[in-house]
């Protein structure tokens, strides 16, 4: 294996790490091999590319210990300087969340209106939706009736004997009949898909909200 | 080795190291290698927790065309060395009393 190979096999394995962490590993590396008389051999004594790899994420905690070498975690002696650097670095954040909550108060006046702005501006576009789909439905629906009506009555039309009348009666009905029929597929179809849809995706929505917060 | 190594020894060693000369990793695996049997693999990690524990800090250097990155002990590495040598020599003698037959 060359020492590119060797590299860009280890950046595959050590992938999963913060990009701080990988580059750092690669250059130890790369300079190692450097250092080093004859590459192919220290590539040959370094193992493989997993192996290396492994022993960093292991340490890092990250997967479980492979290797046979017995590396027992002993740090006991600098525990106690470990945890008061952690909470020094907890009091840290609490004071930033006490000021991003200090600066969201200041500039509600101006994030409010902009908040209440795009709610309404959604809340028009779904009620414009919402009405066009149900002018549909109804249209169709009256259009379909109106148009029963007129074939029904020219039956009555036709036993007066005023053919004409009643024919073009008749005619005009079954188109009518037609176009309600036509316009009631999309419409019904989409009011009663789109509308339960449409509150099922609010009460989730509403639903993940809650949850974050 | 019969002896396993611990990652306090590892510290241990790699601060004694650094702390007669400042040096680089290629280096200090040949030194370690000297005087245990250690992979070639094993010290990255080592180097990696002793700079976030603040016990080591880096710098680079140029060195024939190429970049070293040379290590240093800080004063809190010093600190842990001189807790280690105290702890290993105790610990030696323990160990040492028992291995030579010596009666306590």
């Amino acid at each position: 294996m060359t020492k590119e190979q060797f590299i860009e096999e280890l950046k595959g394995y050590l992938s999963v790490l913060p990009k701080e962490e990988l580059e750092s590993a690669v250059k130890y590396y790369e300079e190692y091999l450097e250092e080093s008389e004859d590459a192919d051999d220290a590539i040959k004594s370094l193992g493989s590319a997993k192996n290396v790899a492994d022993q960093i994420l292991s340490d890092m905690g990250r997967v479980e210990t492979s290797s046979t070498e017995n590396i027992p975690v002993v740090t006991e002696l600098k525990t106690e300087e470990n945890t008061k650097k952690k909470k020094e670095k907890k009091g840290l954040t609490g004071l930033e969340t006490v000021l991003i909550i200090i600066l969201c108060v200041i500039t509600s006046p101006l994030w409010i209106t902009l908040a209440v702005a795009a709610f309404a501006i959604a809340f028009a576009i779904i009620v414009t939706v919402l009405t066009l789909l149900l002018a549909i439905a109804l249209a169709s629906l009256v259009v379909g009736v109106a148009g029963i009506l007129g074939f029904v009555v020219s039956f009555g039309v036709l036993a007066s004997a005023d053919f004409a009348t009643a024919f073009t009666l008749m005619g005009v009905s079954l188109f009518m009949i037609a176009i309600g029929a036509l316009l009631a597929i999309p419409g019904w179809a989409i009011i009663l898909k789109v509308i339960p849809a449409f509150f099922k995706g609010l009460v989730s929505l509403f639903k993940k909200i809650f949850r974050i917060k | 080795m019969a002896f396993p190594i611990s990652a306090s020894l590892l510290d241990a060693l790699v601060l004694a190291i650094v702390s007669k000369e400042d040096t680089y990793g290629y280096k200090i695996t040949q030194e370690i290698r000297e005087a245990i049997d250690m992979s070639e693999s094993t010290l990255y990690p080592v180097l990696r927790r002793l700079l976030k524990d603040e016990c080591l800090e880096s710098y680079d250097k140029e060195y024939m065309g190429r970049n070293r990155r040379y290590y240093r002990v800080t004063t809190a590495g010093a600190a842990q060395l001189s807790l280690y040598r105290e702890e290993w020599k105790s610990h030696k003698q323990k160990v040492d009393r028992i291995m030579e037959g010596e009666n306590i």
